[in-house]
């Protein structure tokens, strides 16, 4: 391989791989052995938004402090630009790239289009196939029907991959009011679980957390050593804790990740084969999915595929690609197709096509926001350009604050692989909230300020002219004062000696 | 306003816009960002046809000097430096000039074409060429830990790759990351990306204006120092040719003559100096040597018309290089 590419924060390369796995004399270098070595030092962890009820999260407040965990987020900065640098590399491999995305993104539109004819088609298809088909307009809906489920087998503990649907229910808060046991079997999942904090990413769940994170939290709840914080060490610890509970357990839980209508199957992908664990192992499955996950044909599935961990990691495909079409011999299959403000949103004209969202994160792992704030600064379920979209649609109020926590740079709908323009959807949502007055009211007096002296010519360039005055004689302490925002962490511009307009008048005349 | 949702309040920006612009050929203006929300975004108004019209004419500077003048050169420009080049945001994705890293797409870059065309110019390489510096407008104010952590990575990034300055088509990023810099202690300077294309080579034209001042002066300073050396004997000059309080005449004339030719020669307030001394030659013309009439002033005559002409020059274009007036701006 070739020098790797240059870093932002070069002293965080780990100067040789300590977790390389070799093959006769070679590193392995495809999917994650692609990934950067990266080190970090122990550090606290910064903890994600406070969150009050229903109040405007303060998505500022806690990325300051993320910021001010300078090994987190670091760590968490390069490690997903690696994770981005390897989606270009793969984006580069394929030629028709483009024409993927574009397809993509009209196979997700006609299917939304015409959404009610596909799920219906799905729900026949998958019923023929023995699969029990339930219907959830809401998150309450949804965990009460999966309850019923498992209170009809008496069931007692479920094993489960990572769902973000399940995430956005309230799954597990509500299964432990019930005293049913959740063990989750994703890695990234698990921790979080253990830790009582919730996903930060998408598709890695513990991303913000570093080894050492980890291994006090596995020092608390299954017992190993907290001064090793080995990668190898902790997965393996937390294999052999977990793999006598998914033996035992009464059920298994996988999310979708695409749903075909053609056939009545739903297709997995996960790279640790937890969610064949979990439908496999337990005699009955449960399947929690979005009704957005629907796609109309299996021919369209190879799409998909092909783009989904390409996004997400880098890498061409994850290493188990499951599809689900029925019950094994002496087993129940059950889907869950869940509403939870879908289709009301699938109303809302200029923000109807963020349901087509795959869930890659590749947009998280590319927002230069994101990176450096960490998910949980967004106090909600879906974070970074995705969740500024989609979460003022589960509690506008709550999640007013986040339209604005973006640049609008637009490289999210760029690399977004079905076109969602996710930007142009943060700027739409601005104006919206702005309307509704879901806004600050300092923000609201200086905007309405500043139309007023950016229309008047005469005006403006008198507060120009003063502006300029002030910065060129007033002493430091004036200028940079508890309302300066803008002087907390920059220095304020330079005063120009005259400015275009009196450069304009003295040397083109007063020729208008 | 507008990013930040606040389409009404930006209303009365956007119709002023519209009637400062309208009825030009091309609108072009230094900064990308604006462009885009010219060309993209101005709604808040309603679309009349002058609207439309002002809107489709909004070219951005480098966009309209290498789309639309078809600049092929820059002969007199010279610009000997490491360069970072910052494509802000709404530039790169929205005004296009340069190919995006997220989008498989072969690569080609509006500026780099414009700048290489300087002498001497080097581009570095960052390690993430179009990761947003962290303006983004009013999100520098309202979540402005972030938008500095970005600004500080942007400028460090240009630093360690060995930038000396760092040019944009967009003022804004270029205010924020100067911001950042100076507040971090990173020693790169922050241009306009026009700012190259029109430094100066130094070359044999370069000395031409200079020298002009120094032959138009030299009468002046001369003549001054003369008169200086012997009032008495000017004095009486004077009155042989008819001047008015001929003794008095002499003391003002003295600095008119001596301070004008060495604030023409020095460039300093020339075109004032030039305007003055302008009215002494043609003052002279007229009030001595033509009522004379003899051939001797008739000489005279025409050759202060000729010196007026040439300080005409000096009003019109500036003092040129080597100057105080040049040097100072």
């Amino acid at each position: 391989m070739s020098t790797p590419p240059a870093m932002l924060y070069p002293e965080l390369l780990a100067p040789f791989d300590l977790h390389a796995i070799t093959r006769d004399g070679h590193r392995l270098d495809h999917a994650e052995g692609a990934s950067k070595p990266l080190q970090s030092r122990p550090e606290p962890q910064p903890r994600g938004a406070k969150v009050h009820g229903s109040r405007p999260i303060d998505q500022a407040e806690a990325a300051a402090r993320f910021i001010a965990a300078p090994e987190h987020e670091k760590m968490h900065d390069e490690r997903l630009w690696d994770l981005r640098q390897k989606r270009d590399r793969e984006m580069h491999g394929i030629a028709e790239w483009e024409e993927l995305r574009s397809l993509a993104s009209a196979i997700k539109e006609h299917t939304l289009t015409h959404l009610d004819q596909y799920l219906e088609q799905f729900e026949a298809n998958a019923r023929s196939n023995g699969i029990h088909v339930h219907w959830a307009r809401d998150a309450v809906e949804h965990n009460q029907i999966v309850h019923g489920i498992l209170k009809g087998h008496g069931a007692k503990s479920l094993i489960k991959s990572k769902s973000m649907l399940t995430e956005e229910c309230g799954f597990r808060p509500y299964m432990a009011s019930v005293g049913i046991e959740i063990i989750e079997t994703d890695l990234g999942e698990r921790i979080q679980q253990l830790d009582n904090e919730d996903p930060s990413h998408v598709v890695v769940p513990a991303v913000h957390k570093l080894r050492t994170d980890v291994a006090e939290v596995f020092a608390k709840t299954i017992g190993t050593d907290p001064a090793n914080s080995d990668v190898h060490y902790l997965a393996e610890a937390q294999r052999e804790a977990t793999r006598p509970l998914i033996l035992a357990a009464d059920a298994g839980m996988t999310g979708c990740n695409f749903a075909v209508a053609e056939t009545g199957t739903f297709v997995v992908c996960t790279n640790e084969g937890n969610a064949d664990l979990s439908a496999n192992v337990p005699k009955l499955h449960i399947a929690s999915i979005g009704i957005e996950k629907i796609i109309p044909r299996l021919e369209h599935l190879a799409l998909f595929v092909r783009l989904l961990s390409r996004s997400a990691l880098g890498s061409p495909v994850t290493q188990y690609t499951s599809h689900f079409r029925g019950p094994r011999e002496g087993g129940e299959m059950h889907i869950v197709l869940v509403d939870n403000g879908r289709s009301e949103r699938l109303g809302m004209e200029e923000f109807w096509t963020s349901l087509k969202c795959i869930r890659c994160g590749a947009c998280m792992n590319t927002c230069p926001v994101y990176r450096r704030s960490g998910g949980l600064s967004y106090g909600a379920t879906y974070s970074g350009p995705i969740g500024l979209i989609i979460d003022p649609t589960f509690n506008q109020r709550k999640y007013s604050n986040l339209p604005f926590a973006s640049t609008l740079n637009g490289s999210c709908s760029n690399v977004c692989p079905v076109k969602i323009n996710i930007h142009e959807q943060i700027y739409a949502w601005r104006r919206v909230l702005t309307e509704c007055h879901e806004t600050p009211l300092a923000k609201r007096v200086e905007m309405k300020a500043a139309g007023e002296l950016l229309s008047r010519p005469a005006a403006y360039r008198t507060a120009v002219a003063a502006a300029d005055i002030a910065l060129a004689h007033l002493p430091r302490w004036v200028i940079y004062n508890g309302l300066n925002a803008w002087g907390r962490h920059h220095e304020v511009p330079h005063p120009p000696k005259e400015t275009f307009h009196s450069w304009y008048q003295a040397n083109r005349g007063g020729k208008q | 306003m507008a990013n930040s949702g606040f389409n009404v309040e930006a209303a009365d920006t956007e119709a002023l816009f519209v009637r400062n612009f309208s009825g030009f050929d091309y609108v072009v203006a230094p900064s990308g960002s604006c462009v885009h929300h010219v060309r993209d975004n101005f709604d808040a108004i309603e679309q009349t046809p002058e609207v439309k019209e002002v809107r489709a004419r909004t070219y951005e500077l480098v966009e309209f000097l290498r789309d639309i003048q078809k600049v092929q050169a820059f002969p007199w420009a010279r610009f000997p430096h490491r360069v970072g080049l910052h494509n802000s945001c709404g530039t790169l994705r929205r005004v296009k000039h340069a190919a995006a890293s997220e989008l498989h797409e072969p690569f080609f870059s509006k500026p780099m074409d414009l700048l290489s065309k300087v002498e001497g110019i080097e581009f570095v390489t960052p390690a993430r060429p179009d990761e947003c510096c962290g303006f983004g407008g009013t999100f520098s104010v309202f979540e402005e830990v972030v938008s500095t952590k970005m600004g500080y990575d942007k400028v460090s990034d240009h630093a360690r790759a060995g930038a000396e300055y760092i040019v944009s088509a967009d003022s804004s990023c270029l205010m924020h990351q100067q911001g950042c810099a100076e507040r971090i202690g990173v020693p790169i300077k922050f241009i306009h990306c026009s700012d190259p294309e029109r430094s100066r080579r130094m070359n044999g034209k370069a000395f031409l204006l200079p020298l002009a001042r120094l032959l138009m002066s030299s009468l002046f300073i001369w003549d001054g120092v003369v008169m200086l050396r012997n009032p008495s004997a000017t004095a009486q000059y004077f009155a042989s040719v008819h001047v008015p309080a001929p003794n008095v005449a002499v003391w003002p004339a003295i600095p008119v003559h001596l301070l004008g030719g060495l604030a023409v020669l020095a460039g300093f307030y020339t075109r004032w100096a030039a305007a003055l001394l302008a009215l002494v030659c043609l003052g002279t013309a007229f009030g001595v040597h033509l009522p004379a009439g003899d051939p001797a002033n008739m000489i005279n005559f025409y050759k202060n018309l000729v010196m007026t002409g040439g300080l005409l020059y000096v009003i019109a274009f500036g003092p040129g290089g080597l100057s105080f007036d040049r040097e100072a701006t």
